[in-house]
């Protein structure tokens, strides 16, 4: 059973999000005709990016003990409540409005997560002076099937 | 002692030897800076970088003697510059660091002083008609000062 997992409350520099891609396969004719098979009404695979700038050694630190933790159970993470979606309008309580912060996080309007993020691979870290690093971190978001 | 200084209490010296006639010397100090701005943020926020002095002097081409000079200036001269073994030699050694002191004589032993070790990043010598020949020095310190006493 996977668990959920807090990001740790780092403030990112950069964000970039892709929605995911909805699961299909296409099949192209030779006169240019288009068909398509999908196989489900999910987005999948969503990504997001963070870039931090100037972090301290601990917070690189929390960060790959995050990754550790997360990976060694095959755990997801929560980026609600943290600060890695510090800036977008928080959601407004007790509504099904599917506002930007719930589409990043991958979440209908009441709090459910429709995909689970993992890291697509190790954290990046770049020293660039004593006690200062830089860090990239890539998620994937998983449409998981239990 | 109490009061101003000028150019005349100036002083530069080279490897620990006086240049004899220098014209000025100037010297500046950078603060790089890194952000740390994060998303959310309304005010730019920031961290020491590193540090990084700077210098210039000029120095008149005065010599006490015919011939090759002996004074700081050719002794400076000599460590940047190599003579080639022949035309087209491109394998002399690197310039030579040396050791830079900004002196204000303020009337004790001592000093005041900036005292490091730089190296010299760009020369430049002209002679012209009704002018002292003269040079102008700038050069990057390595590390910080070794001696400050202002």
């Amino acid at each position: 059973m996977a668990n959920k997992r807090f990001f740790p409350p780092i403030k990112p520099s950069s964000r970039t999000f892709t929605s995911g891609r909805y699961p299909q396969t296409e099949f192209v004719a030779q006169n240019g005709a288009k068909t398509v098979l999908r196989y489900g009404d999910k987005q999948v695979d969503a990504k997001l990016t963070l870039g931090f700038t100037n972090l301290t050694d601990d917070e690189v630190n929390q960060i790959l003990n995050t990754y550790e933790d997360v990976n060694s159970d095959y755990d997801y993470l929560e980026f609600h409540g943290g600060d890695a979606l510090a800036g977008i309008t928080f959601p407004v309580p007790d509504t099904d409005d599917s506002v930007l912060f719930d589409k990043v996080r991958v979440s209908d309007g009441t709090g459910k997560l429709l995909l689970r993020y993992r890291f697509e691979g190790p954290p990046t870290v770049t020293s660039v002076r004593p006690n200062r690093s830089n860090v990239q971190c890539k998620f994937v978001a998983c449409l998981d099937g239990d | 002692m109490a009061g101003f200084y000028s150019g005349k209490e100036g002083q530069l010296f080279i490897d620990g030897t006086q240049v004899a006639k220098v014209r000025s010397w100037s010297f500046s100090f950078n603060q790089a800076v890194l952000e740390t701005v994060s998303l959310a943020d309304t005010d730019r926020t920031i961290i020491h970088g590193t540090r990084s002095y700077t210098g210039s002097a000029s120095v008149y081409y005065y010599q006490e003697t015919a011939g090759g000079g002996s004074g700081q200036l050719s002794t400076l001269i000599n460590n940047i510059m190599k003579s080639a073994s022949g035309p087209g030699d491109g394998t002399r050694p690197e310039s030579t660091a040396m050791t830079f002191k900004l002196k204000i004589n303020d009337g004790s032993t001592a000093g005041r002083f900036i005292e490091f070790q730089a190296i010299p990043t760009s020369f430049s010598i002209t002679s012209a008609v009704g002018e002292v020949t003269a040079a102008d020095i700038s050069f990057e310190v390595n590390g910080a000062p070794t001696g400050l006493v202002l």
